[in-house]
């Protein structure tokens, strides 16, 4: 028996060390860490040949220097691109480009540019590779350049010192303004590809040296190519109306006073009375919660007449912003960015089922239905003091 | 005088407990939710999954209760004892083909999977090999110590799941949820049919009953062990459904390790948790792999009384590598596995409800 | 157990062979019985044993009688006081006063029963004789007797009874077992005062005749072990057991495994509670090191020390050293598979400072992860051969230069230093010698697994080592127990260490006969 289970071990590890060659061990130093791509229309773009380009950002580790050795003047990254007509064959071409194969697991950031995204099935088929692949993380987040995508990997950021870092980090931290749309993952356009619905994604420019994230791209749901953009104010409007607000700030007058209203989170209502589809009863009711951030002049605010005042003035305002951006998803771009199909869907689904084609496109369904914005406000705070100034004699 | 109990060659009902969820999960947890939610709307899958867990679980008490009935007797001697002994060597032969062909199912895709989410240019043929290897190091041992290594196991496999869901419930959204109970009769009927083969594995019971020292209690450990695999799955199930939503879901090979590969460790010691997830889930599809091939070598042993089992394992795991590498490609495997699984479940059932009603015509009464 | 049984069988051979050895014997001029003549028989023990230097006889004849008379004795295996006190004098003095019997059968008996007063027993062969002198006794002829008296002088130098040095606790008893089996029953029983409390003695060693004395508690122990333990004892054979380790080599169950399956220990308190546990201990003459059996898995992870303080720092211990038990054995490994095959699993800004370091280093992660690990092994094997004060210098020039002077000249990266050094460091806070060695081992196995296969590599070899420790047993015991076979009762003292008070009962895997036990027994190892 002994001498059984000595042929056992010994065949076993001779058959485990003879027949393996080690296939996939590569140093990690052999890596090309891909850190973010970006995705632009090649220079010899044309309807017959549809020539892509790809930069990925790849980290020279040695670059980015240790914290004990201080920095030596190499370049924390370099930006390799390379053109083809779909992305299997562009990293194909790229791998001739640098020493060091590209390496997916670590990328965290998907720039489109707003040519390429503009063209119909085209960012379908892009982000085909990245869901597919099993490197890409479900997390890459996505944005659209408004020009070239190639620029915004090329800025010289401070403190950071890896563009796709720092463009990573500001969308993280703006999460708190209501000017941008957070930030919106592969997994989440997963989803949308496969719901065939329209949807947002964020978009981000450069202009002069700065980066500029704010606004967002409305994508058509069956072409999945982007139609139009939402502006900052738009945005706001469009947050409100989904309650999908974390924070941010509402500027208003009251008396001629310039105030800021910083919202601390809002929560919307949404009502669907889908009894008759070809015109149907949306209301939406916004209630938010904030504290009162600045003030331009001297009234009290302990008088609750004053305060009551200003919360119905905050209210016209998110009625306003939230109406001017229905108005434009309705007549403009006849596309529901608000997502109450999903509302439809959850809540009446054997309604959504028989106007489920007729909702965005066809009878178009959203556009006609009626919607009505209400909100209520409450002022939690006002700060620390009643008044920085004093009263003026009067 | 006291024995020395646990170093007999038998089980506690506490082992057989655990070594029928072991067996139960598998590969199958990997990609049961995709197929679920294809045939369901929104979560409505947790209908199927809970009454095809009841419906397995009654099949379990069922095959316990007629095993258990016959204590200190191997499959083959009962069943001969009910019906005639060439008809239970027939039945033992076939469950003996239909276990090495679950060994070889889970063999094979766990050589597809590890090829898809760790390796890139290892072949398939030496991972399956090399998988193929331990496994049989295992079945060389004792047969107790295969039970007892579900003991050292399930705890972790079972502590990496509820892992994976807990650092998910972030990303649950319970939108995803809605609507309820929207699928029509089809769909439930479709998903219950894929639920059912998730559970198949009651049938390793026809033959470790006999190893456990005290019988009687098997119905009831075996009932309870039945239960876990139904709870794992409804839990992975909905936090899958919560996270990705329907139609995400049912586009996924494997939804579970992607719900594993989004999963954050506060901290960030390291990322990219599905690797972990299914490196620790390779000793759950061990486990089930080891059994199958066991009780493959147990059915056989009993049939070729005096052959050693080793030799007996020997001979049949060169086969089982064979036919492990023989379908062509994905979807190959994915129909056998169908295959397969009709057959476990439609012959499991088929010899219990045999057993069952010759055993009651003939009146056969159990001993003991 | 056939490797037992093999040796019983072997031992039957011998037993056969020595009886050749004794017809030899009779074959050269000496006899092997004892004559009436005390000059015939002290010609034939010279004879026998070659006639030594050290071989002391001193013929004298009772006083005040004609009656010739010997002893004789091995110049500093004995205690010359004793001879002197006891047996010269008292002969000499005692016979004066008393009425002797004339008859010299009546004689003898006097003698043995009434004048000598150290502990006796007879002889009847040359053999027990030679065995005698040879442990220390004396021997007492009378002329005319074909029996002899053997006399227990056993007295020489041994070491005082100090803390043992590997294993050291910081609230605890300070006493450790020395080379002289007595002392150390005598230590046992200091800690055991149970009637119950069992010494059996063994002889082995077939030239050099050691003692070995098994004990364990009646009542408590579960009796197979002490008869299974009792029979692999008997199929020991071999010249010397210079070691506990030979013993233990012989009665262990599988040779192969890398795991020790007995329990080595010099501290009487380790002893005394692994045997109210229902353990057994083997002593061996001429060793301080003790082996307990049986032993699981678990055991390798404890200290008394872990019952000494409170349950919280116990259980904090424990923890800690399981934690150190697995860094020692997958730490360089996990490296290694998430350097070459994972990278994708390290955090991106570590992912990126480690390719950083890697940078110039020539050599692939696992053969830089080998270098390194053999070189700490090399480092600990020196330091262990030397004296301390020549020990620690290997440490220093080993751990800080070596390493210093291989990061700069860019053979390693400093990450591999980091990651040998909190490898070996884990690997010392494992509290036995044995163990830590085992473990050790397994972390090469771990290494060449991962640089084959990576992370899928490291499961198979976790598995592998599980399939191994579920087949493993311990005289009978398996050695995964309690994790499998699950005694969740036994849980209560394995990784959590509960409250003393709670832990009332022995563990279940020992079946021990008296399950409940006082607070003291419930000390696990």
């Amino acid at each position: 028996m002994v001498k059984q289970k000595l042929i056992q071990i010994t065949t076993y590890f001779l058959m485990v060390i003879l027949l393996t060659g080690c296939w996939d061990q590569i140093s990690i130093e052999e890596h090309g860490f891909v850190v973010g791509s970006a995705i632009d229309k090649a220079n010899d773009y044309s309807d017959e040949n549809m020539n892509l380009s790809l930069t990925n950002q790849i980290v020279s580790p040695a670059g980015l220097g240790t914290p004990a050795g201080g920095g030596n003047n190499k370049s924390p990254f370099v930006n390799v691109t390379a053109t083809g007509t779909s992305i299997f064959t562009i990293n194909r071409n790229m791998v001739q480009e640098i020493s060091r194969a590209p390496f997916y697991e670590h990328v965290r950031l998907l720039i489109v540019s707003e040519e390429v995204a503009r063209e119909p099935e085209i960012f379908a088929s892009i982000l085909d590779i990245f869901i597919r692949d099993q490197e890409m993380r479900r997390g890459i987040k996505i944005m659209i350049a408004k020009n070239k995508a190639k620029e915004l990997l090329e800025i010289k950021p401070e403190p950071e010192q890896l563009p796709v870092r720092y463009l990573d980090m500001i969308s993280d931290n703006n999460y708190k303004s209501i000017d941008m749309i957070d930030p919106v993952t592969l997994g989440n356009v997963h989803d949308f590809l496969l719901n065939n619905k329209s949807y947002v994604l964020p978009k981000i420019s450069l202009s002069e040296n700065e980066v500029d994230y704010k606004g967002a791209a409305v994508f058509h749901g069956l072409n999945d190519n982007m139609v139009a953009e939402l502006t900052a104010q738009e945005t706001k409007g469009m947050n409100l109306v989904k309650g999908d607000v974390n924070g941010g700030v509402i500027k208003f007058k009251v008396e001629d006073h310039v105030m800021t209203f910083e919202l601390e989170g809002a929560k919307s209502k949404i009502k669907i009375d889908p009894k008759d589809p070809k015109n149907m009863d949306i209301s939406v009711n916004v209630e938010v919660e904030g504290r009162l951030a600045e003030m331009y002049g001297s009234k009290t605010l302990l008088d609750p007449s004053y305060l009551s005042k200003i919360e119905e003035k905050v209210a016209k305002k998110i009625e306003k912003l939230a109406n001017q951006t229905i108005d434009k998803a309705q007549k403009e771009m006849k596309l529901d960015i608000f997502d109450f199909d999903k509302i439809l869907k959850q809540k009446h689904y054997s309604i959504w089922k028989r106007i489920k084609k007729d909702w965005e496109d066809g009878e178009n369904y959203f556009a006609n239905s009626r919607i009505d914005v209400s909100a209520d406000v409450q002022i939690r705070e006002t700060g620390a003091t009643n008044r920085a100034k004093g009263k003026r004699h009067e | 005088m006291k024995r020395f109990k646990h170093a007999d060659e038998l089980i506690s009902e506490r082992e057989i407990m655990i070594a029928i969820p072991s067996f139960v999960i598998g590969v199958g947890v990997l990609t049961f939710s995709k197929d679920m939610a294809a045939v369901t709307i929104a979560a409505d899958g947790w209908i199927p999954i809970l009454i095809g867990g009841i419906i397995a679980i009654m099949i379990t008490w069922i095959v316990a209760k007629l095993a258990s009935s016959f204590p200190n007797q191997t499959f083959l001697s009962y069943a001969s004892c009910i019906v005639t002994k060439p008809v239970a060597l027939v039945l033992t032969f076939l469950f003996a083909v239909i276990a090495s062909q679950l060994a070889v199912l889970q063999i094979r895709e766990i050589a597809d999977i590890s090829k898809q989410y760790i390796f890139d240019r290892t072949p398939v043929e030496v991972i399956a090999l090399t998988f193929l290897l331990v496994v049989v190091y295992a079945v060389a041992g004792s047969r107790v110590g295969l039970l007892r290594l579900n003991m050292m196991f399930f705890p972790i496999i079972l502590v990496i799941s509820l892992l994976v869901i807990v650092f998910s419930l972030n990303r649950f959204e319970w939108n995803h949820l809605f609507p309820m109970l929207e699928t029509d009769f089809t769909g439930y009927m479709k998903g219950l049919r894929s639920a059912i083969f998730s559970y198949v594995g009651f049938g390793i019971l026809w033959f470790y009953t006999v190893l456990v020292k005290k019988p009687k209690k098997v119905p009831k450990k075996a009932v309870i062990g039945m239960c876990i695999p139904v709870g794992l799955y409804l839990f992975i199930y909905v936090s899958i459904i919560g996270v990705f939503g329907n139609a995400v879901t049912s586009n996924l090979l494997f939804p579970t390790i992607e719900l594993a590969k989004g999963v954050e460790i506060p901290g960030e010691i390291f990322e990219r948790f599905e690797s972990v997830f299914f490196t620790i889930w390779i000793m759950a599809i061990f486990n089930t792999t080891a059994m199958a091939l066991d009780i493959c070598v147990f059915a056989l042993n009993s049939i070729f009384k005096n052959v050693q089992k080793y030799k007996i394992l020997f001979v049949l795991s060169p086969l089982v590598y064979a036919n492990a590498m023989y379908p062509q490609d994905l979807i190959e495997v994915y129909t056998y596995g169908t295959i397969v699984g009709y057959i476990t479940f439609g012959y499991t059932v088929f010899v219990a409800l045999l057993l069952l009603v010759v055993g009651k015509l003939r009146g056969v009464k159990p001993i003991g | 157990m056939s490797v037992v049984a093999r040796r019983v069988k072997r031992k039957q051979n011998v037993i056969q062979n020595s009886n050749k050895q004794e017809e030899n014997k009779q074959k050269e001029n000496f006899s092997i019985t004892i004559y009436k003549e005390l000059d015939k028989n002290i010609t034939n023990l010279k004879k026998m044993l070659g006639e030594p230097i050290d071989l002391v006889v001193r013929p004298f004849t009772v006083r005040g009688t004609e009656h010739k008379c010997a002893i004789a004795y091995i110049d500093g295996l004995v205690n010359d006081d004793l001879i002197h006190s006891h047996i010269m004098k008292n002969v000499q003095l005692e016979t004066e006063r008393k009425q002797l019997p004339d008859e010299k059968v009546k004689l003898f008996e006097v003698i043995n029963n009434e004048i000598i007063s150290a502990s006796t027993e007879k002889g009847y062969t040359l053999d027990d004789l030679s065995n005698a002198l040879l442990n220390g006794d004396t021997i007492f002829y009378l002329d005319g007797i074909d029996k002899v008296l053997l006399i227990d002088t056993r007295g020489w130098e041994s070491r005082a009874i100090e803390e043992p040095d590997s294993e050291t606790v910081i609230r605890g008893p300070r006493e450790g077992f020395v080379e002289n089996i007595q002392t150390n029953l005598v230590l046992l029983r200091r800690h055991i005062r149970d009637p119950n409390l069992r010494l059996k003695k063994h002889y082995i060693g077939r030239r050099s005749k050691k003692t070995i004395a098994v004990t364990y508690v009646d009542g408590i122990i579960n009796p197979d072990i002490v008869k299974e333990v009792d029979r692999r004892l008997r199929a020991i054979d071999m010249d010397d057991a210079p070691g506990v380790g030979y013993i233990e080599q012989w009665i262990e169950d599988s040779f192969l495994s890398p795991f020790p399956q007995l329990i080595n220990t010099e501290r009487p308190d380790k002893v005394s509670a692994a045997l109210l546990q229902g353990k057994l201990a083997i002593f061996l003459d001429g060793t301080p090191l003790v082996l307990v059996l049986p032993a699981t898995f678990g055991n390798a992870l404890q200290s008394p020390e872990d019952y000494y303080e409170r349950w919280t720092i116990g259980t904090l211990i424990r923890g800690l050293r399981y934690l150190a038990a697995f860094i020692s054995v997958f730490l360089p490994a996990l490296y290694v598979a998430l350097v070459s095959y994972h990278p994708g699993m390290i955090p991106q800004k570590l992912a990126f400072s480690i390719a950083a370091t890697r940078e110039g280093v020539p050599f692939p992660p696992f053969i830089e992860a080998l270098l390194m690990t053999i070189t700490m092994e090399l480092l600990r094997e020196a330091g262990a051969r030397l004296p301390t004060t020549i020990g620690q210098t290997i440490g220093i020039v080993g751990g800080l230069v070596i390493g210093e002077a291989a990061v700069q000249a860019g053979i390693v990266s400093p990450i591999m230093v980091i990651v040998v050094a909190l490898n070996a460091i884990a690997s010392f806070a494992i509290p036995s010698y044995s163990v830590a060695i085992s473990f050790r081992i397994l972390l090469f196995g771990f290494l060449i697994a991962s640089a084959v296969f990576g992370l899928f590599g490291i499961i198979l070899a976790y598995i592998m080592i599980n399939i191994h420790l579920v087949n493993l047993k311990s005289i009978g015991v398996p050695y995964s127990t309690p994790f499998a076979p699950t005694f969740l009762r036994d849980w209560n003292d394995l990784i959590f260490r509960s409250p003393i008070p709670l832990i009332s009962r022995r563990p279940k895997y020992l079946q021990a006969e008296d399950e409940k036990s006082g607070n003291t027994g419930g000390k696990n190892l």
